[in-house]
């Protein structure tokens, strides 16, 4: 006991504080800009190579932020959030589950093929409605927030997957990684928020 | 012998009969076979006075999109005459329209005290997505085909040239083309 009075706290500091590293919002924007310059050029180059190696480039790193903004704010308990934790993770189970079993099904032969845009539409609608329900229930934590406008959306975007489900599901595939864009966009304004004006404008540009 | 003669001429004028009776039997009634709609274009139908025989001119990229559409059969037409050929998804697009529509409203009644611009501007974003859905599935589709095609008989006659739309359809079989168009019969002025 009289030993850890002895303790010099005064020179305790956070670990990762001293390694962490320092870049400005300029140097943050020059990296960004630079980026995106030698992509158009590569694309340009070679348009088809550079297409099949920045899938397989660029799949891993969005899947990678968005995963990583999930780990760090999932709470350790979920509290009054247990019900829109279990809505998630039993959609995200459902919808995995069929997703993998719509191929599996078609290639048994156990539908025709002119019903497949229907099987895929019925995805999509289920998808759309498990993001509302989430979007609406988050709403509902938050006070002074009418989330209601949800609703009319996700119908509206219901229908329009009903139109083309092809065209859709395309879509879905090209949005989707736009996502972590918006992910990133959270991340920074909590833990770089100097680079958050100098993103924007790079994203707007 | 006598008996004999006459049983023979009876069995003779028995299968003769038959043979009439046979001839009688209708031909079995064949089903009309339904062709396959698998590419929608453009036809153009004109006369030729110096010409022996009829000629069929198919550009290449006609030619080029129809051998597309024939490998391809599975998937019938555009995205439009499928939509308009599949009852189950023309029923669920219009549901949800109908959802979307009907908590729009909601929506916007319940925030009208709150109102702004903001939410106008969403209502009329919304208003315009559904206007083009509607173009969409041809809500606002022009004349029918046939009309196009009525003045045939008196271009071809003036020899001018008569153009429309033509869906080309695959049929089984190895019979000729086919050329069906879609006339309707007028009344003149002084026929009943």
């Amino acid at each position: 006991m009289e030993r850890a009075e002895k303790i010099n706290i005064g020179v305790w500091r956070e670990p990762r504080v001293g390694t962490r590293t320092h870049v400005n919002a300029r140097a943050f924007a020059a990296i960004l800009i630079g980026s995106a310059c030698v992509s158009a050029a590569l694309a340009t180059w070679l348009p088809l190579q550079v297409s099949i190696v920045s899938v397989f480039l660029f799949a891993g790193p969005h899947n990678w932020f968005e995963a990583r903004y999930f780990l760090m704010r999932l709470p350790a308990r979920f509290g009054r959030s247990r019900n829109f934790f279990i809505v998630a993770f039993t959609g995200i189970g459902l919808l995995t589950l069929a997703y993998i079993l719509l191929p599996a099904l078609y290639y048994a032969n156990i539908w025709s093929g002119a019903n497949w845009p229907n099987a895929i539409a019925g995805w999509n609608t289920l998808m759309i409605l498990w993001i509302g329900a989430l979007v609406l229930m988050r709403g509902r934590q938050k006070a002074n927030r009418d989330w209601f406008w949800v609703l009319p959306v996700a119908f509206a975007l219901c229908a329009l997957n009903w139109l083309a489900p092809e065209l859709f599901s395309l879509a879905i595939v090209y949005v989707h990684p736009l996502v972590a864009l918006w992910f990133l966009d959270r991340h920074l304004r909590r833990t770089k928020p100097e680079w958050l004006k100098t993103y924007r404008r790079c994203l707007a540009w | 012998m006598k008996r004999t003669l006459i049983l023979t001429l009876a069995v003779c004028a028995l299968l003769a009969s038959a043979i009439f009776a046979f001839a009688d039997i209708p031909r079995p009634k064949s089903t009309p076979v339904q062709g396959k709609t698998i590419l929608y274009s453009g036809l153009t139908v004109t006369s030729d006075p110096k010409g022996y025989e009829a000629r069929l001119q198919i550009s290449q990229g006609t030619l080029k999109h129809l051998q597309e559409a024939a490998a391809n059969s599975g998937n019938d037409g555009s995205m439009v005459q499928r939509l308009m050929h599949s009852s189950t998804r023309t029923i669920m697009a219009g549901t949800f329209m109908f959802l979307a529509i009907s908590f729009a409203g909601i929506w916007f009644a319940r925030s009208a005290e709150r109102r702004n611009n903001k939410a106008i501007a969403a209502v009329f974003l919304v208003a315009i997505v559904f206007g083009l859905a509607t173009v969409i599935v041809r809500a606002n589709a022009g004349p029918p085909g046939y009309i196009r095609w009525q003045n045939l008989p008196q271009s071809l006659m003036d020899g001018k040239e008569t153009a429309g739309g033509v869906q080309i359809e695959l049929v089984p079989g190895d019979d000729n083309m086919k050329l069906i168009i879609p006339l309707r019969k007028t009344k003149g002025p002084g026929e009943e």
